[in-house]
């Protein structure tokens, strides 16, 4: 028994017998799917921008960014059971860091980028520490009060333009690698980089001993307690880690849109980030894209036709939950199972 | 040096005396039980033992440490852990996910945040071994809220079991199983190995009389009686405030 616990911090080496085991069939089914999902999705968002016009290139950009933020929010949403109205005030931390150190203090944009994340890192641990300690609607609250803060912070701050904002912001300097980001194609690209490198650590992070605890925190905290967990520590870092990804969905935005204003931190943006997450499906890891790119799509769609285009959003996401059990992740599951099973039996 | 003292513990709820001068003492390896009738004060107790409410006054040690005021979690890594008499489980997931948690509690591993979890052969191994010892090796992969009443009470006393606990606190672990159940819990109990402590609280006779050697009545918070199963039975108080009624129950079906 000793024995085991000892070794247990220690990952199996490959020729361990325990490969052989169910458990690690299964896993690695499992990772196979993950990695055949990955990799086509990959193909697709590689070959879509080559083939679309340039208007479509810009809303994919949007799509992935906002694909950032919302499977960060879902890492708190889904994995630990936490729900933010807060998220949207990290984001507008890391567009104005950006804003700031790139176009009034004239720094290199990948270092305000950097600068960027980790002060939404350190500030969102800060406001997680804070906020765990409440459950429910208290830390819906909590949230939603920190997020006001910092959205009446910018709204008020003369030196970023009060509620006008900040026009004229940069891109990121791609000139080493004889790119210009200014064309919507390598700013595209760039973002896809961006986007691959935070899914790939997201998807260590849950598959990770730590990211297990958190979904054991959002089954049952009192257990997780009884068991010897310090709950609090696990879930403001989960509130941090989400933050930050929050932050670099922020100051990629910036750049794709060129300016700020305070309009990104309202708490309607956090909200509208949680209906990304619910529309997709928090329960599966790509979930939350599929509601992201749902969300772009749907919007670029029907303000085209309609003024009141946020009233058929809204009847489409009442239609999506009502019916789509799991969200649109969950319909697209239920379907592949159908088909194998469909092909179990011919 | 005794492996858990519990010294002069009381607690009151407003004017309501819960707890009163509670004492024990257990050594390494005891089996040891907790009854009384409902409202004796029995999950107070285990509650002030295990950490989620503070006792009003007295001193609890495991191994000579003083661990009086500890938060939940500070309790169980200092190696006492315990079940509810509520299923408090993970219902989302799977057997070996929950033990794998359990069993993940107390090892380096948790810190990791950037290793897969499945990697960790040695969490598996011992969440295996729970599982075959809390006879639940069949429903390893199942999902928690598929399992049985009586699974989950298994599953229960493995997920205490599987924090590898000095003591280990059962809060009830019969309650509401069939006699089917109940019987895989006792043979589950009797061989749970005796480097670990075992505190017991129970209302079915059969499990505590089959399980413990030690027995401590309750009653509005006070001990009535404390010894083996045999005094404890001749003990004319604890035959008035508990055994007696019982007994009695059974006469009155066994006429008719």
């Amino acid at each position: 028994m000793e024995q085991t616990r000892e070794d247990s911090w220690r990952p199996d080496s490959d020729d361990d017998e325990s490969r052989h085991d169910p458990l690690f069939r299964i896993a690695a089914a499992d990772r196979r799917n993950f990695l055949l999902v990955s990799a086509v999705g990959l193909a697709f968002l590689v070959v879509l921008p080559l083939v679309v016009g340039e208007y479509y290139v810009s809303l994919l950009s949007e799509i992935l960014i906002f694909g950032i933020l919302v499977s960060g929010v879902n890492l708190l949403l889904g994995y630990t059971g936490l729900v933010s109205l807060g998220h949207a005030s990290f984001m507008g931390l890391g567009a104005y860091v950006t804003a700031v150190l790139a176009a009034l203090l004239g720094y290199p944009v990948w270092i305000s980028m950097l600068a960027s994340m980790v002060i939404s890192l350190v500030i969102a641990y800060a406001v997680g520490l804070l906020s765990v300690r409440t459950k429910g609607v208290q830390f819906l609250l909590i949230t939603l009060a920190f997020g006001q803060m910092f959205h009446a912070i910018a709204e008020k701050t003369r030196y970023t333009g009060g509620d006008d904002g900040m026009t004229n912001i940069p891109r990121v300097d791609l000139s080493f690698f004889g790119l210009d980001a200014n064309e919507d194609h390598v700013f595209y690209f760039f973002v896809l980089l961006c986007f691959a490198v935070s899914i790939l650590i997201l998807r260590m992070i849950v598959d990770s001993p730590f990211g297990r605890s958190l979904v054991g925190i959002r089954e049952n905290e009192k257990r997780m307690l009884a068991m010897g967990y310090s709950t609090f520590p696990y879930k403001a870092l989960a509130f941090g880690v989400s933050g930050m990804l929050a932050g670099l969905a922020g100051c990629l935005w910036v750049q794709h849109s060129f300016f700020v204003n305070p309009h990104i931190m309202t708490w309607q943006m956090s909200g509208e980030a949680l209906l990304m997450v619910i529309i997709g499906g928090s329960r599966h890891f790509y979930g939350p894209l599929l509601g992201a790119a749902f969300y772009v799509l749907a919007k670029d769609f029907l303000s085209d036709i309609t003024d009141a285009y946020l009233m058929f959003f809204g009847l489409l996401f009442v239609f999506v939950v009502a019916f789509f059990h799991g969200g649109l992740a969950g319909f697209a599951a239920k379907i592949g199972e159908r088909l194998q099973q469909g092909r179990g039996r011919s | 040096m005794s492996q858990l003292a519990i010294s002069n513990i009381s607690k009151s709820f407003g004017a309501l005396r819960v707890i009163d001068q509670f004492d024990l003492e257990l050594a390494v390896g005891d089996r040891h039980a907790i009854i009384g009738p409902n409202g004796a004060g029995k999950t107070t107790l285990f509650n002030m033992i295990s950490g989620w409410i503070p006792p009003d006054t007295g001193r609890i040690e495991v191994e000579g440490l003083d661990i009086t005021g500890y938060a939940p979690q500070a309790v169980t890594k200092a190696g006492l852990a315990r079940s509810f008499q509520k299923n408090t489980l993970f219902d989302g997931l799977t057997v070996a996910e929950s033990l794998r948690l359990a069993v993940q509690a107390h090892s380096p591993v948790r810190f990791n945040f950037l290793q897969s979890a499945r990697l960790f052969g040695g969490l598996h191994q011992r969440a295996h071994e729970i599982a075959r010892q809390m006879e639940l090796e069949d429903a390893f992969e199942a999902q928690v809220s598929t399992l049985s009443y009586g699974q989950k009470r298994q599953l229960e006393v493995g997920m205490a079991l599987a924090c590898s606990p000095k003591i280990l606190l059962l809060d009830e672990p019969a309650a509401g199983t069939s006699p089917a159940e109940r019987a895989t819990l006792m043979r589950l109990l009797t061989t749970l190995p005796d480097t670990v402590t075992l505190l017991l609280v129970e209302h079915d006779m059969d499990v505590v009389f089959g399980v413990c050697s030690r027995i401590t009545v309750l009653n509005y918070g006070r001990v009535v009686a404390s010894g083996t199963p045999d005094e404890v039975r001749r003990d004319p108080e604890v035959r008035a405030a508990y055994l007696g009624e019982s007994a009695g129950h059974e006469h009155e079906r066994a006429d008719t």
